[in-house]
């Protein structure tokens, strides 16, 4: 993910994603929450269960948007689901979510269909620069670990404006690169690192500065509402996904469910991306924003922050 | 240069010099080298000071296995050749990888 291809080409956006997502779900279960939420928990103390951690992220996005019952929920890729059954199963919410990876779609159809939420639960294979719903299709969206692979955030982020309802919600889930590392590693050749990832586990993708999310939202017709850096909380969680895998090395060696060479490289990239959060090359957002509606009164915000720390408990 | 003489005379040195960078990492890295040429050594940042043993370490944070000669080939070769020799299974490791690759900046003076 550090410096892959830059991307634009729809069609190879998708074979980049493909493939790494497509790989079995159940060799990402090996290492993933039983929710299969392929993003960073969000703990309580440090040596908290991921399985509780990853569930209270999932509690605080949804909080943080205000889920209600009956909300139409966008979740631009969505994974194997684990917000969108959140959001349906917890809140009443409709969930929609986005994603190129067919085996993805087909795991959250077959998950949807098993635990009865096949009318609350939709899947469909889109591009997020390519999202074909009418304006105002949406209450409210949300986006976890899935901009590093969108190439375009303006025009994304544009798009989401207009899928929104006036004054609806948004929150955007995404890791970036502290801005000095970023310019330093674009005035360099792709080290043996950069290259790993772009041969190995992401062909298409890139982190970019924090700011530029922040540009994009505001470039996109969004008021930004609150910004919470969760960067040690993935710190945390590499390091539990990475403890799962490799005890469970030898197992899938002997299982042949993946390649051994794809094996032995996800090892390596969640063990490489640890030490990138804890060397700080790499930091994570969630960012709370609010489609700005010019023609309608602006709701007011609560005047302290306060509310946010409650909705974090 | 054999892999002793690697880990007896060099290594120390890259501990006493990235001293601050070993004592963060504050854990213990083992090397099994097999074949002729071969041995364990271990390097235990988890000590003050830092300790490089000829031999097992009592509870190594993290294990690395190869052939001795596999090591020597690549000592002083790009990070790409070690990548490599990890991903084709050259390079074998058990427990955790992040004392690997951060120990690597401390030992890279020897090891390429």
């Amino acid at each position: 993910m550090e410096r892959g291809e830059p991307m634009g080409d729809l069609q190879r956006d998708e074979a980049g994603i493909r493939f790494h997502y497509d790989l079995p779900p159940e060799f990402f279960a090996t290492f993933l929450d039983s929710g299969m939420n392929y993003s960073c928990a969000y703990f309580d103390e440090d040596d908290e269960p991921l399985e509780a951690a990853a569930r209270r992220k999932l509690e605080l996005i949804a909080r943080k948007l205000r889920l209600r019952p009956g909300d139409r929920v966008l979740d631009i890729g969505c994974g194997w689901g684990g917000f969108l059954f959140h959001a349906a199963a917890e809140h009443g919410a409709s969930a929609t979510g986005i994603t190129l990876s067919p085996a993805q779609a087909d795991f959250v159809r077959q998950r949807a269909e098993e635990h009865g939420l096949s009318d609350r639960v939709r899947v469909e294979l889109v591009h997020a620069l390519a999202m074909p719903y009418a304006p105002e299709s949406f209450d409210k969206i949300v986006t976890v670990g899935a901009i590093e692979h969108i190439s375009d955030l303006p025009k994304l982020f544009t798009d989401c404006a207009r899928l929104l309802t006036p004054h609806g919600w948004m929150l955007v889930h995404g890791m970036s690169r502290p801005w000095p590392l970023y310019q330093r590693n674009r005035n360099e050749p792709p080290g043996a690192e950069s290259k790993f990832l772009r041969e190995q586990i992401f062909p298409v993708g890139e982190l970019i500065p924090f700011r530029e999310h922040i540009a994009a939202l505001e470039v996109g017709g969004f008021e930004v509402v609150d910004v919470e850096n969760i960067t040690d909380h993935y710190t945390l969680t590499l390091l539990r996904w990475l403890e799962n895998l490799q005890s469970r090395e030898e197992e899938l060696f002997a299982q042949g469910l993946v390649d051994p060479t794809r094996l032995r490289a996800q090892v390596a990239f969640l063990a490489g991306s640890a030490v990138g959060f804890q060397d700080d090359g790499i930091r994570c957002y969630q960012t709370l924003c609010r489609k700005i509606s010019a023609a309608i009164e602006r709701p007011p915000l609560p005047l302290r922050r306060d509310y946010l720390e409650r909705i974090s408990q | 240069m054999n892999v002793a003489e690697i880990f007896r005379d060099q290594v120390p040195g890259l501990v006493r010099q990235h001293s601050d960078m070993a004592a963060r990492i504050g854990a213990c890295l083992q090397f099994d080298f097999e074949g002729e040429g071969g041995g364990t050594w271990s390097v235990d940042l988890a000590v003050p000071g830092g300790s490089v043993l000829d031999g097992p370490a009592q509870r190594p944070d993290c294990v690395v296995r190869m052939e001795a000669a596999e090591f020597l080939r690549l000592s002083g070769r790009p990070a790409e050749e070690w990548i490599a020799a990890y991903l084709d299974g050259r390079i074998r490791v058990t427990g955790n990888m992040v004392v690997l690759l951060k120990m690597r900046k401390v030992l890279a003076g020897a090891f390429g």
